[in-house]
């Protein structure tokens, strides 16, 4: 993780006010002091959730033009005009899970799975960064995610088969953008 | 012994590591839980709580508050006494000295007793604005005595801390056998300790949280709660509001982590409810990661002395387990220290034993319920004694545990409020120490190559009673399950317990597909309404699979009853000749489905020679064996049937200069009877060591000396995180309990004392010198390390200012 918001916007295809979650275009909201995990959570991306607002446990993190942030201690306008990416938008609602998702799935990286966007979308930015990443740089991604079920031995297990695996389709940001109001 | 029919063989097939049943709804993030629901045009509820840790309140301002645009309503907690009925903490004759039930209100109404305590609520527009009106409701309090110790609490003169009881002890009592004192008078050797665990909690990732809206149409009251005992929380808040509990719906969504820290009896549900039903419109709160870090667990004291023979056999044991169970709560959570005190002496096999152990009120937050529930500072106490006697003899620990545990043919071994079932705790003990390399472990602690790490080694035998039968209480040791099939050859299991987060209902999921003959795809399993499903307990002490699991099981029998007499008039041949394979009942020839032996039964029914008026529906209710869940005509009462265990082995390296301590691996070897998914049994052991590994090393609930919390964050309040994480080592053995459906026994609570003791005994391990004279205490933070580390080179230096010739600088 990294704090690069104020670096040049990436030149997506949202407007000023608008930001691209999941591909699709959501207005950021007018409160200033509101975090990017309850204005995605608003938009109905349910599946980033809140488990400390303190930025300590993970549980609320997305990836913002690629990069994984804490999104409960992101406000929701630095994404303004930037692409975020949740966990409900690795793979289309009614297709195949994608490379993080299936190794999560196959090795049952978790229990509870409140905190399942942290580790998910950690190793999510790892591999789409280097597809064979050392075990090393594995444990390091998963560093600043808690889990309280699993001791960290599935999460770890399924990462290990999730960069053991070759990619597929769906490992890069889904196809097909609509502007479609949040919902 | 067994007490029960043993099902044939054929179990075995249910049996496997399948993966969880939604499993794929989990990784798309679509799973909602309780904070993912926003009902159109709810409010929102926040709690006014107490800013100082006891005190009189003197007036509850709510003007600022009320003026607030969006407030909708301020119930302070002197109005909420004329609506809603209090708590009930204890029933009547079991506080210490109570006349009657201890109770407590859900918003103070004269006086507050810990920092935290809610004392009035705001329902608000938006969750904003009722947190902002929350800080604006201006409550004056006149101070009162702040007692945070046991000493504090116990001492003579102290203020009392409830009306009901004459002391602040809450509950006590003595748990024996034989004759402690003539044993520990006669004993060769003894040796005494004393053993504090701090305060924890068990902190799930999702907090609490309650949504409930009346519901003008049908009349009713309908309550979605992040809670583990929906049935029960429904009997309880129909008792409060006055409602018959069938206007009440309640239902548990799927949980981020229970643990315990779920169970009913705090306050903040009942009062949303209370709110709901007066404003006739939907009402929400979903507690703060603070707020729940008010809560606690596991904080005791306890002595130990234990006598032994030259040999290292124990006997004879007296302990004084005190804890400090914090303010007055209506939770299962301050039943821990009773159940912690019952589980004495673990599997040592001492007939002389005295346990005297009280529950102590303070003005620290109140307990909720944790995994381990009391069982971990038993195993931390018994391993610490065991400990203590290899220290004393100058033998290696191991050997004590090998000289003390029960053997196989011991068993079942009955004890003042135990049968220890089945197993072989010593072929366990040999498997741990063989998968810890222990003895090339110990060589290695011979020669060490830094002068500033050592390299230390625990072990620890943890012997974790499961499956409790709560007598008296809301619900049983039962469960109640029905199992539906259908037309399409799916089955639908209804059942009264609640997966907090563990997967249990795939392992029940598993029994009801093997026992139909259908695929484990086709199986659904409804939990937590109360409307489906039929009552039963919930989720607590490891009885998911153990009593919910044989519910469905013998359930899905009958109901494979039906369908093989079914195919046996349809195929025109005896029952017994009709097999099932491969989601088809077969007879030579002959084979048909299950949907369309399913229609069959359903569109013929009685109709056809060999079928009466069965339907596709059966349902069944388990209650474990074991159990003497009223007092016999010795008084003797035994609430746990089922009896798993397991060895630890804890390889730490403690760092000298600055204390701080690295688990390089912790090996575990556990038996809990009849595994169902063993992956998932796996899960659970490794949660269970992260757990332990934080109550060994970092995580503690602390106050300041005027008793305002200071550890309200994860930034205090340290989790392990995986970098934490030591190396894990796991096998088990499968000793079938005798006395239950299937043969399984609990298996979500053990790991969390067997785990602390054991990285506790190797970081004392690794200080070496003389730590015995030093109580042991948990977490052990670095300073702790370091002031036992200073500890032991002072005692060393003692002891060789004493010796004739001179030790190594």
């Amino acid at each position: 993780m990294n704090d690069s918001l104020n670096d040049s916007v990436n030149g997506g295809a949202t407007r000023a006010g608008e930001m691209d979650v999941d591909g699709r275009t959501v207005p950021v909201p007018a409160d200033p002091t509101e975090s990017l995990a309850r204005a995605l959570r608003r938009a109905g991306r349910t599946g980033t959730h809140i488990g400390c607002a303190n930025g300590d446990c993970g549980a609320c993190t997305v990836l913002i033009d690629g990069e994984a942030f804490k999104s409960c201690i992101v406000p929701a306008w630095r994404a303004e005009q930037r692409s975020v990416r949740t966990i409900q938008g690795l793979a289309p609602v009614d297709g195949d899970l994608n490379r993080v998702q299936q190794a999560f799935r196959s090795e049952d990286g978790f229990q509870c799975g409140f905190c399942l966007a942290g580790p998910v979308m950690c190793l999510q930015e790892l591999v789409d960064g280097d597809p064979e990443p050392s075990d090393d740089a594995v444990r390091s991604a998963l560093a600043g995610n808690l889990c309280r079920c699993t001791g960290y031995q599935q999460i770890l297990r399924a990462a290990r088969a999730a960069v053991s695996t070759g990619p597929r389709p769906t490992d890069r940001a889904p196809a097909g953008r609509a502007d479609v109001a949040p919902g | 012994m067994a007490d029960m029919p043993r099902p044939g063989t054929e179990r075995e097939h249910g049996r496997g590591s399948a993966p969880r049943i939604s499993g794929d709804r989990f990784v798309r993030g679509e799973v909602r839980y309780l904070d993912d629901e926003v009902p159109a045009g709810c409010l929102h509820a926040a709690f006014v709580r107490s800013t100082v840790a006891h005190a009189e309140i003197a007036g509850v301002g709510t003007g600022a508050a009320m003026r607030t645009p969006g407030v909708r309503a301020v119930l302070t907690g002197a109005e909420a006494a004329r609506l809603i009925e209090d708590l009930v903490v204890l029933p009547p004759g079991v506080g210490a000295g109570a006349e009657g039930a201890v109770t407590v209100p859900c918003l103070a109404v004269d006086r507050v007793r810990f920092v935290g305590e809610p004392l009035a609520v705001v329902l608000a527009d938006s969750e904003r604005t009722a947190a902002t009106a929350a800080d604006l409701v201006d409550v004056s309090y006149r101070p009162l005595p702040v007692l945070l110790d046991l000493d504090e609490a116990l001492a003579a003169g102290a203020v009392r801390l409830h009306p009901q009881l004459p002391t602040n002890t809450l509950m006590g009592g003595v748990v024996e056998e034989g004759d402690a004192g003539a044993a520990l008078a006669g004993a060769p050797h003894t040796a005494a300790g004393q053993v504090h665990m701090g305060r924890g909690s068990a902190v799930p990732l999702e907090p609490r949280g309650c949504i409930a809206r009346w519901d003008t149409s049908e009349r009713r009251l309908l309550v979605r709660a992040a809670l583990q005992n929906p049935h029960a929380f429904r009997a309880g808040l129909a008792r409060q509001l006055g409602l018959p509990e069938s206007d009440i719906q309640v239902v548990a969504p799927p949980l981020g982590g229970g643990f315990g820290f779920k169970f009913i009896g705090m306050p903040e549900e009942p009062i949303v409810c209370l709110l709901a039903l007066r404003h006739r419109c939907a009402v929400r709160w979903v507690e703060s990661r603070a707020e729940s870090l008010l809560v606690g667990a596991r904080e005791y004291h306890a002595d130990y002395r234990v006598g032994f023979d030259h040999e290292a056999r124990m006997q004879g044991l007296e302990v004084t387990l005190d804890a400090n169970v914090g303010a007055l709560a209506a939770t299962p959570g301050i039943g821990m220290p009773g159940v912690a005190a019952a589980s004495f002496p673990g599997a040592y096999g001492i007939t002389d034993y005295r346990v005297r152990w009280q529950a102590v009120l303070t003005n620290k937050g109140p307990w909720n319920g944790a995994r381990g529930y009391g069982k971990e500072i038993t195993t931390l106490v018994l391993e610490s004694a065991a400990d203590a006697i290899a220290h004393e003899l100058g033998i290696d620990p191991a050997e004590v545990r090998r000289r003390n545990l029960l053997h196989r043919d011991q068993l079942p071994y009955r004890t003042a409020t135990m049968t220890l079932d089945s197993g072989d705790y010593g072929r366990v003990l040999d498997m741990a120490l063989r998968l810890a390399d222990y003895d090339d472990t110990r060589r290695r602690q011979q020669r060490e190559p830094n002068p500033g790490t050592r390299l230390g080694l625990g072990l620890a035998f943890e012997l974790t009673p499961e499956g409790r039968d709560p007598v008296g209480g809301p619900s049983r040791g039962s469960e109640t399950a029905t199992v539906r099939l259908d037309t399409t050859g799916r089955a639908t299991v209804l059942t009264g317990v609640t997966s907090p987060g563990t997967g249990s209902e795939t392992a029940i999921g598993q029994l009801v597909a093997e026992r139909l003959g259908i695929a484990l795809e086709d199986v659904r399993v409804v939990q937590g309404d109360t409307d489906r499903t039929p009552y039963g307990g919930g989720s607590f002490s490891s009885r998911a699979v153990l009593a919910g699991g044989s519910a469905a099981w013998q359930a899905a029998d009958r109901l494979r009853g039906v369908l093989v007499r079914a195919a046996a008039a349809r195929f025109g041949v005896a029952e017994a000749d009709v097999e099932i394979r491969d989601g088809c009942y077969l007879a030579g020839e002959h084979s048909v489905t299950v949907a369309a032996l399913a229609h069959q039964v359903r569109a013929f029914g009685s109709s056809l020679a060999g079928l009466d008026s069965e339907q596709l529906e059966e349902t069944a209710t388990y209650m474990p064996g074991n159990l003497q869940s009223l007092p016999d005509e010795s008084g003797r009462v035994q609430q746990y049937p089922t009896y798993s265990y397991g060895v630890y082995v804890a390889e730490v390296v403690v760092d000298l200069d600055t204390g701080v301590v690295s688990v390089r691996r912790v090996t575990a070897v556990h038996d809990c009877g009849t595994v169902i998914n063993p992956r998932m049994v796996d899960a659970q052991i490794n949660g269970a060591i992260a757990m332990g590994l934080g109550i060994a090393l970092t995580e503690e609930e602390l106050y300041s000396a005027t008793g305002e919390p200071s550890s309200l964050s994860f930034k205090h309040y340290m989790l392990p995180r995986l970098p934490d994480m030591p190396d894990i080592r796991l096998d088990h053995i499968e000793s079938p309990s005798p006395f239950t459906l299937l043969g399984t026994k609990g298996a979500g609570e053990s790991g969390v004392g067997g785990t602390t003791a054991a990285v506790v005994a190797a970081v004392r391990d690794a200080i070496r010198g003389d730590t015995t004279h030093r109580a042991v205490v948990t977490p052990l933070t670095p300073p702790r390390v370091l002031d036992l580390v200073d500890s032991a080179a002072g005692a060393e230096v003692v002891a060789m200012a004493g010796a004739v010739s001179p030790g190594r600088a």
